[in-house]
């Protein structure tokens, strides 16, 4: 069986792919809350007039373990995702989760302030908060009569 | 297998109806059999350890995942849904339901069955014939 051999995460995503695809035909899709299956980690961005937040689905990691850079507009999430215990001494079932090392870069819609940067991680979500650049903060224009 | 999904389509969206929820979400799960016990892995993102539900049922283990709605501002980029988890596994007789312990860290659920006594292996002694 496939579950039994060490993939990459996404061949593993690829394949969950195809099944959903094939389940899906069956009237029976698998629904997962991360939207495209086999990018690790999901990423969510908020905006607002002068922060952007950044929020990443990141579970079972130590914040140690994770690698957060920013530079301009762009945001790098690196890390490595433990695996489940492997064979022979254990025998799998199931295996669902994304394991290995993990490295994504996201483009902001705004330049932030490298300083500004604040994470943090809580219950497997790591939010990033940054303010935006001097020079890509909305500006109220004052009208003159 | 001892521990098997169980496909639930219909169930899943009564239980939607009665919670008011739009959807439920099947969390990524690993399951993976040691000498005594059955372990699953579930990644639930977003989920405190006081808002993970494990109900038995005879042999129909059901895990639900309350997920704290995310505050950021306007979404201008969204790959997650928004929404709780619930997934249902059918335990083997070679269960015990009893015997069932769970850990919540950092977003992965960690469900811990013990296997019935008379399905752990056994070590036999050999003696000699007299």
């Amino acid at each position: 069986m496939f579950m039994d051999q060490w993939f990459p995460f996404f061949d593993v995503g690829k394949t969950l792919q195809e099944m959903d695809r094939a389940l899906g035909h069956m009237g029976r899709p698998l629904s997962l809350r991360s939207v495209p299956r086999g990018t690790f980690p999901a990423i969510n961005i908020y905006q607002q007039d002068d922060a952007i937040v950044l929020t990443a689905e990141v579970p079972g990691l130590q914040p140690e373990d994770l690698d957060l850079t920013v530079l301009n507009e762009s945001v790098t999430l690196a890390g490595r995702r433990a695996e489940t215990g492997r064979p022979p001494e254990n025998r799998f079932y199931r295996r669902e989760r994304p394991a290995g090392p993990f490295s994504r870069t996201v483009t902001l819609p705004d330049k932030v302030d490298p300083d500004s940067v604040k994470a943090e991680y809580r219950n497997g979500i790591l939010a990033v908060h940054m303010t935006k650049a001097e020079e890509a903060k909305v500006r109220k224009i004052a009208i003159k009569s | 297998m001892a521990v098997e999904q169980k496909a639930t389509g219909a169930q899943q969206s009564e239980t939607t109806r009665h919670d008011g929820h739009a959807v439920y979400f099947q969390p990524a799960t690993d399951i993976v059999e040691t000498a005594d016990a059955v372990l699953l892995k579930l990644d639930m993102p977003g989920v405190a350890k006081e808002n993970v539900d494990l109900t038995v049922d005879k042999d129909m283990l059901t895990i639900v995942g309350k997920a704290e709605p995310e505050q950021g501002g306007d979404a201008v980029y969204r790959e997650t849904n928004v929404g709780d988890y619930q997934r249902q596994f059918s335990l083997s007789t070679d269960l015990d339901p009893g015997n069932i312990t769970a850990t919540m860290n950092h977003g992965v659920l960690t469900v811990q069955i013990g296997k019935a006594e008379r399905a752990k292996p056994r070590k036999i002694r050999i003696e000699t014939a007299q």
